[in-house]
């Protein structure tokens, strides 16, 4: 199947470079999900997970790429790898448990057993019953390609993707403003907490890549109620988020930054503590960034996303950055199931760590103040989306025609940048590189 | 019959107490499904309470869990409450909660014991929700089991403090704006 048998006009007609125009059918049709399956999903780097999740030998954690369930596993040799959670025998789950500690993996119907590297142990009968005619090397668990950054673990079962630090390319110099900041790194604070929202997963992908002027609409009172608190009216944020760049990281990866406001102190609602820490670690030019950053929000094509940036809901409580890392993996054209995670610079207070989870819990979950909004809005999306008609309609990205000759000249990092989270620059790069990987050129 | 063996749940308090407590769960369960969460705040929790439901996670039989840090879903207090209570207000017209979504709260399995501390109450109940979104007409189950530390002052009983265990490793609604 190819993308122009969706459309004999051409996969221009489903996301137009030029005009900004992106078919509705994009985010709803069940053809062109099993189709971005495999040629999105199967052949790009994924988040699966931090080491730290895995910390001792022995230890995993099971998660999903794409559709494919898959273990995490920190082997007893000491090596990282991510496994295709299925039985080579006949293709069960080995693993069933979200995470644990365990030496080898048995599957539920023969009791095949492998051992955390993946290697078979014992197979249901004597192996010598088979005669000698069967290959039994060619029953390991079937791995993926893993590469670790920093402390984040990406797999993929592509053998021709180039390797995950060129495939992250310019997007490094911007990750490791939040990853790599300190000599310690990151904290994560629990195990992931997943929902299911009713929307396509691209919805999510491109909000986070990143979408300014919904603050103020979908999370409107919000937003009031707690910037106002603060001295930021909404009139404000508004203009701060106008003014703020979005970046076209290249690869389809993307962020905005929304600055502090005049006279808000540099690294507000970072840890006093680790400041001088990200000062000594980091480029001059992250730094620049980062010192006026209220809010960061950014995109790892496909579907790793992360927004950063302070909040306090006492008003006699001081602002505190929570840090939101979220997958949307893909379940069906109108389902994606969101995995969050809160961080936290090692280096920072235990009073810190539990007043930015705490903060983050309040807002980014499914039951958070901003999240609860998302969730509607895509439904809502979705909803009026998906008719006959409907899906003959056009998404608007046309902003990009107001703001492709926004590019800001002396931006302090690499990529594109663009005036304006407003622009949608960067979050129709996400539907960009979609096409071209939709289209099959890589 | 092995005399050591205790079943757990003995020693609740008398017939009178555990009236009151019964109908608190019910005065809040029509709170809650009448949206009225403001009369909720003003009349059946502290000024210290403690509201929250972490993660719940499919782990081995036997295997505990033993993270240093709960993440979830509720991690709340006073001041984080009257928030999300003034945002599900019909002043506010939050996008989530705005046409409400409708809920029927389920309350049983009440039991109530005495608490180590004089006046008060320790109570565990479990809770089923059935709720439709304005965007989804088909309803959402959510289950859970509620283990409270109850105030009893002047006649009142009021929410000092209250721990959900959801029943569902994965949340199966796009979004959690209500409160059990």
């Amino acid at each position: 199947m190819r993308i122009d048998d969706f459309n004999p006009r051409g996969p221009a007609d489903l996301v137009d470079p030029d005009t900004g125009w992106v078919s509705r059918r994009v985010f709803t049709d069940p053809d062109l999900f099993s189709l971005e399956l495999e040629r999105v999903f199967a052949k790009s780097w994924l988040f699966v997970g931090l080491t730290q999740e895995v910390a001792k030998r022995g230890d995993y954690v099971t998660r999903v790429m794409g559709d494919d369930p898959v273990i995490l596993s920190h082997g007893q040799d000491g090596q990282y790898r991510v496994f295709l959670n299925a039985c080579p025998h006949r293709g069960a789950l080995v693993c069933r448990a979200d995470r644990g500690n365990s030496p080898s993996y048995t599957c539920p119907y023969h009791g095949w057993t492998f051992q955390n590297t993946g290697k078979l142990h014992t197979a249901a009968d004597d192996l010598s019953c088979y005669k000698g005619r069967v290959d039994f090397t060619h029953y390991d668990l079937v791995t993926a390609r893993t590469q670790v950054y920093g402390d984040l673990v990406f797999a993929t079962f592509d053998d021709q993707l180039p390797p995950l630090e060129e495939y992250l390319g310019d997007a490094r110099w911007y990750l490791d403003m939040f990853f790599d900041r300190t000599p310690a790194g990151l904290e994560v604070l629990g195990a992931p907490v997943r929902w299911r929202a009713r929307k396509n997963w691209k919805y999510g992908a491109i909000n986070f890549a990143a979408d300014g002027p919904h603050a103020l609409a979908a999370h409107g009172p919000i937003t009031r109620t707690v910037l106002e608190k603060f001295g930021m009216p909404a009139e404000m944020l508004r203009d701060l988020a106008i003014a703020g760049p979005a970046v076209r990281a290249g690869n389809g990866h993307g962020m905005i930054v929304v600055p502090n406001p005049p006279g808000m102190p540099e690294f507000t609602g970072f840890p006093p503590e680790c400041v001088a820490l990200y000062r000594e670690h980091l480029k001059p030019g992250q730094i620049e960034v980062m010192k006026d950053m209220f809010n960061g929000v950014m995109t790892i094509f496909p579907n790793m996303s992360w927004v950063h940036f302070p909040l306090a809901f006492g008003a006699d409580e001081p602002f505190v950055n929570f840090f939101n890392l979220r997958v949307w993996q893909p379940v069906s054209a109108s389902e994606t199931e969101i995995w969050s995670w809160f961080l936290a610079d090692k280096e920072a207070s235990e009073e810190y760590k539990q007043a930015s989870l705490r903060i983050g819990v309040n807002t980014f979950t499914a039951a958070g103040t901003f999240d609860q909004d998302d969730s509607e809005a895509w439904a809502a999306i979705d909803a009026g989306s998906r008719g006959t008609v409907g899906k003959r309609m056009m998404s608007s990205y046309q902003m990009i025609l107001a703001s492709e000759d926004e590019r800001i000249p002396n931006f302090p990092g690499p990529g594109e940048a663009y005036n304006s989270t407003y622009s949608e620059m960067s979050e129709f790069g996400i539907l960009l590189e979609w096409r071209k990987r939709m289209e099959g050129v890589s | 019959m092995d005399a050591k063996v205790k079943r757990p749940g003995q020693e609740q308090v008398n017939d009178a107490a555990y009236r009151r407590v019964l109908n608190f769960y019910y005065d809040e369960a029509e709170l809650f499904d009448n949206h009225d969460y403001e009369t909720w705040l003003a009349t059946c929790v502290v000024p210290e309470i403690q509201y929250r439901m972490p993660v719940r996670n499919s782990l081995e039989l036997g295997a505990k869990a033993d993270l240093p840090y709960d993440n979830g879903y509720f991690m709340d207090d006073f001041n984080s409450l009257a928030i999300r209570i003034q945002l599900w207000s019909k002043h506010a017209t939050t996008t989530a909660e705005s046409p409400p979504s409708i809920t029927r709260h389920f309350v049983t399995n009440i039991r109530a014991f005495p608490a180590e501390q004089a006046g008060r109450l320790r109570a565990t109940s479990h809770v089923l929700v059935y709720r439709t979104r304005a965007t989804e007409p088909r309803p959402y189950l959510f289950s859970a089991r509620r283990e409270d530390l109850l105030d009893d002052v002047d006649g009142m009983l009021r929410l000092v403090r209250r721990d959900i265990t959801m029943d569902e490793p994965v949340v199966m609604s796009p979004n959690l704006s209500f409160l059990v």
